[in-house]
C-alpha cells in the first residue's frame, strides 16, 4: 500500500463524512478542520480509515498531528510496520 | 454574528466567567462579520464555517476575559494543532457545535485548568460505527442504566465528557490523551461524572450534552498525579473469577473495572474493532 493509497482512503472517508467536499480535491496541507469537520467528525475518519488498513495507531499520536498529512504519513507508517512484522 | 443566551450550568464556580450563544455559519450577514473579524493566517485557507466558529468562540473569549479583568483587552491565541493560547494568568476553554458556541475562563488564582464541550446526540448508526473509539461497554452499558438514556445518547455523553476532561488535563499536562485512557463513571447524584480522579458535571437534554470539568488551583498536585491514562495501569490487573478482569485500586475511588487493552471491546468471538450490539 502506497502513500498515495492512504491519502485516497483518508480523501474517501473525510468526504464521506462532511457535505459538498470532492476528495479529490483535498489539499494535505490542510487540517481536517479546515474543512469543517468537528471532534467526532475526526474520530469517524480516523476509525474508518485504520478499519480499512486494518491498523491502530493511538489517539495520543493522532492529537498532535497539524494536517491531513501528518495523520497520512502516521497511518501509512503503521502499515508498513504492520506488514513488516507479517 | 453571536446571538448571546445562557450558558449551560455544569461549571458552577463563580470564578469562572463564562459566555454562549448563537451564531450562524452561512450567509451574508455571517460573512460581513468575518471580514470585520481577526482570523489568523493558519485559518485563512479554512471554510468559511470553520472560520465562523472560531471568531464565534474567540468572541466569546474574550467577554469571558473581559468579565474577569475588564481593564484589559486580552486576545486568545491559536497554537499549531488549533487549541487555544489564553493570555497569561488565565486558563479556559472553548466549544462549539453547528449553531452553539461557549467560552469558560478563569484566573489562574483559581483555576488551574478548565475544559468544557457541547455535542449533538449522535445518530444510533453513528454511535454504534464510533462505539469501540470512544468507551468501553461496560461504561456504555452503566451509563444507560443511571440515566435512563439510549445507547446513542449515553455513548455521545461519554464522548463528550471525555473532550472535557482531556482538553482540561492536556492543556494543564501538555499532552495528549486517547478516548480508552480514561474510564467515566457516571454517578447516581444527578449531573455528575468522574474520570481519573476527577469529578466533572453533565448536562443532557432531548438534542445536545453539556459537559464541564475545572481543576481548582489547589487541587492539582493530588488530582493530577491521579490522572493517569487507563492502560498505565496494565501491571495492576489480576486474574479474577478466571477472566482478565479486575477491579484496581488506583485511588479512582469508585472501584471500576478496568479491562486490560489487549481485552477491550472483545466479547466472545468479538473482533476488537467490531460493532456493539443493541443493548
Amino acid at each position: 500500500m502506497t502513500r498515495t493509497d492512504v491519502m485516497g482512503i483518508v480523501s474517501k472517508h473525510l468526504a464521506n463524512a462532511l457535505d459538498g467536499i470532492d476528495p479529490s480535491a483535498i489539499d494535505g496541507s490542510k487540517s481536517m478542520k479546515d474543512y469543517g469537520a468537528n471532534s467526532l467528525d475526526i474520530v469517524e475518519v480516523v476509525s474508518a480509515a485504520m478499519r480499512d488498513m486494518k491498523v491502530k495507531v493511538p489517539r495520543a499520536e493522532l492529537n498532535t498531528l497539524t494536517n491531513i498529512d501528518g495523520l497520512v504519513d502516521l497511518l501509512h507508517k503503521a502499515k508498513q510496520e504492520s506488514l513488516a512484522k507479517v | 454574528m453571536v446571538t448571546l443566551v445562557s450558558h449551560p450550568g455544569v461549571l458552577g464556580a463563580a470564578c469562572i466567567a463564562q459566555v454562549s450563544g448563537r451564531f450562524d455559519r452561512s450567509g451574508r450577514r455571517a460573512a460581513r462579520s468575518l471580514v470585520a473579524g481577526r482570523l489568523p493566517g493558519q485559518l485563512q485557507g479554512a471554510v468559511q464555517s470553520r472560520q465562523i466558529e472560531f471568531l464565534a468562540g474567540r468572541w466569546c473569549a474574550r467577554r469571558a476575559l473581559r468579565a474577569i479583568d475588564p481593564a484589559a483587552n486580552h486576545e486568545v491565541g491559536i497554537a499549531a494543532d488549533g487549541t487555544p493560547l489564553w493570555p497569561p494568568g488565565f486558563v479556559g476553554s472553548i466549544t462549539h457545535t453547528a449553531d452553539f458556541v461557549w467560552a469558560a475562563a478563569a484566573s489562574r488564582r483559581d483555576a488551574a485548568a478548565i475544559g468544557i464541550d457541547s455535542e449533538p446526540i449522535m445518530t444510533a448508526a453513528r454511535a454504534h460505527r464510533l462505539a469501540p473509539s470512544i468507551a468501553r461497554p461496560d461504561e456504555i452499558a452503566r451509563t444507560r442504566a443511571v440515566l435512563g438514556v439510549d445507547f446513542a445518547a449515553a455513548t455521545s455523553l461519554l464522548f463528550s465528557a471525555k473532550e472535557s476532561l482531556f482538553k482540561c488535563l492536556s492543556a494543564h499536562l501538555g499532552r495528549a490523551f486517547d478516548c480508552l485512557d480514561a474510564r467515566v463513571v457516571v454517578s447516581r447524584e444527578p449531573g455528575s461524572f468522574r474520570a481519573m480522579g476527577i469529578e466533572g458535571r453533565l448536562e443532557l437534554d432531548a438534542t445536545h450534552v453539556h459537559t464541564g470539568v475545572m481543576l481548582a488551583a489547589t487541587d492539582v498536585p493530588t488530582r493530577v498525579a491521579r490522572a493517569q491514562p487507563v492502560h498505565r495501569s496494565r501491571d495492576a490487573f489480576r486474574q479474577a473469577d478466571g477472566r482478565r478482569e479486575a477491579e484496581v485500586a488506583l485511588g479512582f475511588g469508585y472501584g471500576e473495572v478496568l479491562v486490560p487493552p489487549d481485552q477491550e471491546h472483545r466479547g466472545p468471538g468479538e473482533e476488537r474493532t467490531g460493532g456493539y450490539s443493541q443493548r
